[in-house]
């Protein structure tokens, strides 16, 4: 872990209340290594402080020998704008059964503190509900060390972590 | 198992580089049309059709190379490329979705209203366009996705079934497409949203 950095006691999910847009200057934009991003890059944003603690878990990962192209970022920061898109479009394309997953327009990616990970294997509902990531050293290790991080995890999506530690 | 299949993804990635370029010469207009290399990954099919792989139609890694430049024909909307890349009569499948698009094309003309239609999804032009991979990978036949074992059948053993991934910003597109010789036969699409 980062030595001379606390981030803090994980809290557990990021309430609903809390769950609102940031100010969008607050945001930082980066690659999915976490880096500047490069013209013709994907990019992805993150609080300062959110990003911080994802640098510092990349960096102990790697550190840990897993290869670069794992805990990469696949997804992070969503507005709110864009939750509502994304449920609004998967009703009319996807018919009524998509509200079950749509109903996300309190995502706790809006807050730009939560992020999705690349762990080495799909990131599916069917990986998840098989127990595959739990057997990845990838996931394992993040089990064992993303709390010193301040990091929560949200158990049906294993590819899924935010940043929310005690006051 | 995770382990197994890390190890395989990793063999997969080194092989890949080796073999893109035997690839890419046995594609090439004048080429037997099957290529010397072979996955070596005990998870990959030896050969498709249960021999020892000398007789058959589509190697492993042609299959990939074919799926993956029939999504970016997709993506591009590059109905001359997409006509040369598939098989008819060619079947289209969104199990996960109401079936908004026509399920099967005998011709350039109706595969031209499915592909228009496939991408008349904002959400999957989107994804596609931000990829900077799609994950492909050959199948074998015992691992194709619950929702795309409609390609495995005993008259399909000739076919490569290749997935794509594409990790979408709070959705996820899995394609599974049926690889019939240098063109596509079939086409699955699974979609899935972010719960969290």
């Amino acid at each position: 872990m980062d030595g001379a950095k606390s981030f803090g006691k994980p809290a557990g999910r990021i309430r609903l209340d809390e769950r609102v847009d940031p100010n969008p200057a607050k945001l930082v934009s980066i690659n999915k290594y976490g880096d500047p991003v490069s013209p013709g890059q994907r990019l992805f944003q993150l609080t300062q402080e959110a990003l911080d603690a994802f640098r510092a878990l990349r960096t102990a990962a790697l550190a840990a020998g897993f290869n670069k192209e794992l805990f990469t970022l696949t997804s992070a920061y969503r507005s709110s704008v864009r939750q509502a898109q994304l449920a609004a479009a998967a009703r009319a394309q996807y018919g009524a059964g998509a509200g079950k997953w749509v109903a996300q327009t309190r995502s706790e990616h809006i807050t730009g503190r939560a992020f999705d990970l690349n762990l080495g294997i799909d990131n599916t509902s069917s990986n998840a509900k098989a127990q595959l990531f739990a057997h990845t050293s990838a996931f394992q290790w993040l089990r064992t060390n993303a709390a010193s991080y301040g990091l929560n995890p949200y158990y049906e999506e294993p590819w899924h972590w935010s940043y929310n530690v005690k006051p | 198992m995770a382990l197994v299949v890390q190890r395989q993804a990793l063999m997969r990635h080194i092989q890949g580089l080796a073999r893109f370029a035997a690839v890419s010469a046995a594609l090439l207009p004048g080429a037997c049309g099957h290529s010397s290399t072979r996955e070596s990954s005990p998870a990959s099919p030896a050969a498709v059709d249960g021999s020892d792989g000398a007789s058959s139609p589509t190697s492993i890694a042609a299959a990939e190379l074919i799926a993956g430049r029939w999504l970016t024909a997709l993506r591009d909307q590059d109905h001359g490329v997409l006509t040369t890349l598939t098989a008819f009569p060619f079947g289209f499948q969104t199990p996960s979705s109401k079936q908004r698009c026509r399920s099967g094309a005998e011709t350039p003309d109706e595969l031209r209203s499915i592909t228009t239609c496939i991408v008349a999804d904002g959400l999957l032009l989107e994804e596609l366009r931000r990829a900077d991979d799609f994950h492909l990978v050959a199948l074998p036949q015992g691992s194709v996705p619950v929702w795309a074992r409609a390609v495995q059948s005993e008259s399909n053993r000739d076919r490569v079934p290749v997935k794509a991934f594409i990790n979408g910003d709070g959705v996820t597109y899995v394609f599974v497409l049926l690889v019939k010789r240098d063109r596509v036969e079939t086409c699955i699409e699974h979609v899935e949203l972010e719960q969290g």
